[in-house]
């Protein structure tokens, strides 16, 4: 029988990898935005995404039910400043930094993914 | 959708870091003005922030907050008291009161405010290099 095109495993959980490491992004940047403000608490992919992902995974995940990556409060963060402010800009930075490479990765293996599926089509590398 | 992710939160930052940072500005521009419209010396004014869309984001901490300049407001601190009895400003003891600036704390202020506008714009360059990548998968 034909497979879908987009049915490899290996492409799913880049995807729902890479659909969190852009919602990350959207935490780091409204979290850095908010250095400042009093009373904020930093918001980050909840912790146990990438454990529910490789549990999914391990139950034959490829016909369908990938969990989705969240937002939640940090609730392990400590508090940095006197008005209650969790947000350590340094670690931010860090954290934006690590994303940024993740994404790279994940990207890349889409890429390459996708060019491998284009080889096999034409028959011709395309690299 | 958002091409370049968390942009928005972003682009409030800087205007807020902005703001503080004029405000900071006239602070330390005016740290020796004891005559204002309003009588007396000047008062120091301080830059408070807000998260914005606190309401709504009550229920989904993933909307894309940015922070806005909830108020500007006056220091009550009480400036410092000098005597120079020939002062215009001067009261009849001789005691000029100045207002509440202290310059070095404007100082502190004006480095915390230009680092976080420069943390702000490296998202933006990560943000943007990320839209990059995610452009360029498919080649």
């Amino acid at each position: 029988m034909v497979q879908r095109i987009d049915s490899s495993l290996t492409l799913q959980i880049a995807q729902k990898s890479l659909d969190a490491c852009v919602l990350r992004q959207q935490a780091l940047s409204k979290n850095i935005a908010n250095a400042e403000t009093p009373g904020y608490k930093r918001v980050d992919v909840a912790h146990d995404f990438a454990d529910r992902l490789k549990v999914a995974v391990l139950r034959g995940g490829a016909k369908g039910k990938l969990p989705n990556a969240t937002l939640v409060e940090d609730t392990k963060a400590r508090v940095q400043r006197a008005d209650g402010n969790t947000v350590d800009l340094e670690n931010e930075l860090l954290q934006l930094n690590k994303n940024q490479v993740d994404h790279e990765y994940l990207t890349h293996l889409v890429g390459s993914h996708y060019k491998m599926l284009k080889t096999a089509i034409t028959g011709r590398n395309m690299a | 959708m958002e091409l370049i992710t968390g942009i928005g939160a972003t682009g409030s930052a800087l205007n807020a870091q902005k703001t503080r940072l004029d405000i900071v500005a006239q602070n330390i521009a005016n740290a020796q003005t004891t005559k204002t419209a309003e009588g007396g010396p000047y008062k120091r004014q301080v830059v408070t922030f807000q998260a914005e869309l606190a309401q709504r984001m009550a229920g989904r901490p993933g909307g894309s907050g940015g922070v806005k300049v909830a108020a500007i407001s006056a220091d009550p601190a009480p400036g410092q008291k000098i005597y120079d009895p020939r002062h215009p400003d001067a009261d009849t003891q001789g005691m000029v009161t100045m207002p509440n600036v202290n310059v070095s704390r404007e100082m502190v202020d004006l480095i915390t405010a230009s680092r976080t506008y420069e943390a702000n714009l490296s998202v933006v360059k990560v943000a943007r290099q990320m839209a990059q990548r995610t452009i360029e998968m498919g080649r």
